[in-house]
């Protein structure tokens, strides 16, 4: 079985490399992919859906920071979700805002789940594990259908 | 015989020419007829003439002629006056003959004849002529025409009849002749009359008849005029009177004839009795009545009613002997007789009359001057007893003096008031004003002329001109709510821009409702006009300040987001690489790196708490209120729990009152516990028996909420500083904490219209005491 990728949307270049880290430390085989904005993100994820023989390999999950350049992580999270192809990757919002608004907007439009990274890095490794654990173990992802 | 007469004769028998004179000049024609074949007749040329034709060129045979233009009937009268005249009945035949002229009018003409020549006493000729009495006989004819006319106006304009009656001997009666006239007297025709006299017999009202009876034996005992009036009833309940007359004809042994005149008197005995009964109530009036009247000359009393001797105590005879002036009081004298010198002139005085008994009663004496009428010849006056109206009268006078001084002092009190009102309003500001709807005129008050800004003299404008004043879309709203104060009674209230005639503008709120009368009709809007100008123009300011707020909180707000983001996102690696550095290279380091590497993490963590709390308090100032009731004491509770997962509690005693109920924004009021509630925890963990309480008193209808601890406590000469942001009392090497946490719970305190009040002293422990209105 493929182990397929999870993507992590996130410009802050610390971050990513502690996200890595926090995986790493969690035991997540599966491959971490990042994007520095939405837009390179957006045509990376539209590849798959142009390419039939690598529809089966399409990102299972998708970490979303929300304080991006250029196009926000919601503008992102909309494009995603209204996809009648992209809505089935799972997408967790991974950020720093602790806004009400971003939170409400973010389950609005449609996102798996909410997680505010937390200051202490142990507590994010937490948080990744438990991540790892409850999406790719307890949940069931959705069937990629066949375009035949 | 005389001798001209003589010679006439002569010259007639022997000259042709006198005879042809007479012949043509004294008639209007001469015929000479044999009297055995009258067809056998001479006419002369004036007879044709005066027929219009000529004697030499007849149309046909002269008899026949005749014949043709003479009236039929007159013909046949001719042949029997003729047989008359020969039978020696009449001297001469003599008729008024009717012909036909040539041009077709009809002629009357006399004729007479008589027979000239006898043969053996037989007459065999006769003479006759010709006179044409046409216009004599159209004018008599004429004459007696107008005359008939005349008698038949006479008839008719009279407002009765006129009538020919005749009483025969033995009894027997007929009407002559009766004008239509009677038909409005008797509702019988002249027709049915003069066929049935009893028909008017009938109508006669029973009472007379014997006395019409007696009336006509009367005038026809002495041949007198007859004389009667009597009543006749009608069918329909009415009844007329009459009043006849007529001239008598007596013929004795055959009986006797009247031509009367009949005439309706029913308006004159109508009148007669009603001037009879005007009479009898007038005296009664007279008499029974309190006035007294009398009729006098300056001289002398002529009259007095006899009412005299109740008002004065004299019968009328004692009345009448005592001199005017001696009856009057000394200072009413002289009498004011020169005032009414002249016919009609009136007078009324007052003046004091003697009584019999020696006291002066009050009289009030009328007087009119009717010398004039000889019935009267004298003064008219009614006298009236005034003296108890006299002593009412200076009651009243006294009693008016007294309430003209009331009046006076109130007015003075009235007009004080008026004036403070006046103050008032010009002082408020406030003009009133008021809107007789009856006449369509406006009142205004004299600081509303100010506020309008037309000077108090000025009229105030109709209602329709107001829209000078407040432009045309608000006071089209102005008079909607003006018809509706009307019609529904509702009282309004509005704000209305003000444009004044002098160029300057202005705001006020006009205030308005309807008066009614009893029958629920608006008759008048009363109301109010609050210059607001000022208020108005700090509203504008507000809403400018509000706007202003409004800028910096968003800016607040994105500076909190920036926040919240740019500054922890380097905290996270801060931490996360120091972690990391730990934990790989840890067997590196000695223990003093150890120590400095935990020493950034806390630092990036203590950093991160006062972000936290920055946001916090910025959340708490951007919140949006909303107040309901809940349970503090579930929400203090909640947050106990959640504190007991996060970090060991064991040793602290909680002590939370149930059931307290408090009226507030339940978001904003967690913000505040938690933040009382964590600072407690964290400022009694050096304690070895922490206690933290809440509980709740009621006093004076507030509500009291109080947060207790038993930690460090804190010195309060340095509170003044408590709420204010990152204000900290401690070491931050001994507590926890960013200092944040009350200013935030001050905010929700204010947001709650509440107070707050801290107690504590070192070591003693704090007392946290929120005050809230129940309200």
């Amino acid at each position: 079985m493929y182990t397929r990728e999870i993507i992590l949307i996130e410009d802050n270049a610390s971050d990513v490399e502690l996200t890595r880290r926090a995986f790493k430390k969690a035991n997540i085989a599966n491959p971490l992919r990042n994007f520095d904005n939405g837009e390179s993100a957006l045509e990376y994820l539209k590849g798959f859906l142009n390419d039939d023989k690598r529809v089966n390999e399409i990102p299972l999950l998708i970490l979303l920071d929300i304080n991006l350049p250029l196009m926000n992580g919601l503008e992102i999270l909309k494009i995603i979700k209204t996809s009648p192809f992209l809505r089935r990757i799972l997408v967790v919002m991974l950020t720093t805002s602790s806004e009400h608004r971003d939170l409400e907007a973010a389950y609005e439009l449609g996102a798996n789940s909410y997680i505010i990274k937390p200051v202490d890095f142990e507590k994010f490794s937490e948080l990744v594990a438990q991540i790892g654990m409850y999406w790719m173990v307890i949940n069931e992802p959705p069937k990629i259908i066949s375009a035949e | 015989m005389q001798y001209l007469e003589q010679e006439l004769y002569d010259l007639v028998r022997n000259d042709d020419g006198v005879f042809d004179f007479i012949q043509n000049s004294v008639s209007d024609g001469m015929w000479y007829l044999n009297v055995h074949d009258p067809t056998h007749v001479w006419m002369n040329h004036r007879f044709w003439e005066v027929f219009g034709y000529n004697k030499d060129s007849l149309p046909k045979d002269s008899f026949e002629l005749i014949i043709d233009i003479i009236n039929k009937d007159d013909y046949e009268v001719s042949q029997k006056l003729w047989e008359d005249y020969f039978s020696g009945l009449t001297p001469m035949y003599d008729q008024i003959v009717r012909y036909t002229h040539a041009d077709g009018h009809l002629m009357y003409i006399h004729c007479r004849g008589r027979v000239v020549n006898y043969i053996n006493g037989q007459p065999t000729r006769m003479l006759g002529i010709h006179i044409d009495v046409t216009e004599e006989v159209l004018s008599k004819q004429k004459e007696l025409k107008s005359k008939d006319d005349m008698l038949d106006g006479v008839y008719r304009s009279i407002p009765g009849a006129v009538m020919r009656y005749t009483r025969y001997t033995d009894g027997r009666e007929q009407l002559n002749f009766v004008s239509d006239g009677i038909y409005n007297l008797y509702k019988v025709s002249a027709k049915d009359a003069a066929q049935n006299l009893q028909l008017l017999w009938e109508k006669i009202d029973p009472e007379y008849i014997p006395g019409f009876i007696e009336s006509m034996n009367e005038s026809e005992k002495n041949c007198s005029p007859w004389y009667y009036k009597w009543k006749v009833n009608h069918d329909d309940n009415k009844s007329v009177w009459l009043q006849g007359r007529g001239e008598v004809v007596r013929v004795d042994g055959l009986g006797t004839q009247w031509t009367s005149v009949l005439i309706d008197v029913t308006d004159q005995v109508n009148a007669e009795k009603r001037l009879n009964e005007e009479q009898i109530r007038f005296r009664a009036l007279i008499q029974n009545g309190n006035d007294v009247y009398i009729v006098t000359t300056p001289e002398k009393v002529k009259y007095v009613s006899p009412n005299i001797e109740r008002m004065l105590g004299y019968n009328i005879e004692e009345f009448l002997k005592i001199p005017i002036e001696e009856l009057v009081h000394p200072n009413e004298l002289p009498l004011r007789w020169d005032e009414m010198r002249n016919d009609g002139d009136v007078l009324t005085i007052d003046y004091r009359a003697l009584h019999k008994d020696g006291s002066y009663r009050w009289i009030q004496a009328s007087g009119i001057n009717q010398s004039h009428i000889p019935e009267i010849g004298g003064m008219v006056f009614s006298l009236r007893d005034i003296t108890e109206l006299k002593r009412k009268e200076e009651e009243v006078l006294t009693l008016n003096q007294e309430l003209d001084e009331k009046v006076k002092v109130r007015t003075a009190e009235l007009m004080r008031s008026e004036f403070l009102l006046r103050e008032a309003q010009k002082l408020a500001k406030l003009g009133s004003w008021e809107f007789d709807l009856v006449n369509n005129t406006i009142k205004w008050s004299p600081e509303l002329h100010v506020i309008m800004g037309v000077s108090v003299g000025e009229i105030p404008p109709q209602f329709d001109d107001h829209i000078k004043f407040f432009g045309q879309y608000h006071f089209d709203l102005l008079s909607a709510k003006v018809n509706l104060a009307i019609t529904d009674g509702v009282p309004y209230e509005i704000d209305l821009p003000l444009y004044r005639p002098d160029g300057t503008t202005g705001w006020i709120v006009s205030k308005g409702m309807a008066v009614r009368d009893a029958s629920g009709r608006a008759v008048s809007l009363v109301g109010t006009a609050l210059d607001i100008t000022e208020r108005k123009k700090w509203e504008e300011d507000l809403r400018f300040n509000k706007e202003q707020l409004q800028n910096t909180n968003e800016e607040l707000e994105a500076f909190a987001y920036s926040v919240s983001h740019d500054l922890r996102a380097p905290l996270r690696g801060i931490n996360g690489w120091s972690v990391a550095l730990k934990e790989d290279y840890g067997n590196k380091l000695d223990e003093v790196a150890h120590d400095y590497i935990n020493r950034v993490i806390n630092e990036a963590q203590h950093m991160n708490e006062v972000i936290e709390g920055l946001l916090t308090l910025s959340r708490v100032t951007r919140h949006q209120f909303k107040s309901e009731i809940f349970s503090l004491s579930d929400v203090v509770k909640g947050m106990i729990q959640r504190y007991q997962l996060l970090t060991d509690c064991s040793q602290y005693t909680f002590e939370v009152e149930e059931g307290v109920m408090v009226r507030g924004d339940k978001t904003l009021m967690k913000v505040a516990v938690e933040n009382i509630i964590s600072n407690a925890i964290k400022f009694s963990i050096k304690v070895t028996k922490p206690v933290i309480k809440f509980y709740s008193l009621n006093v004076g209808g507030e509500t009291i909420l109080n947060f207790q601890d038993n930690g460090a406590g804190f010195d309060l000469e340095k509170a003044k500083t408590l709420f204010t942001p990152f204000q900290r009392f401690h070491r931050k090497s001994e507590f926890n904490g960013t200092g944040i946490g009350l200013a935030t719970v001050k905010r929700v305190v204010n947001a709650h219209k509440g107070h707050i009040h801290v107690e504590s002293a070192i070591n003693k422990g704090t007392l946290i005491s929120i005050t809230f209105s129940n309200h």
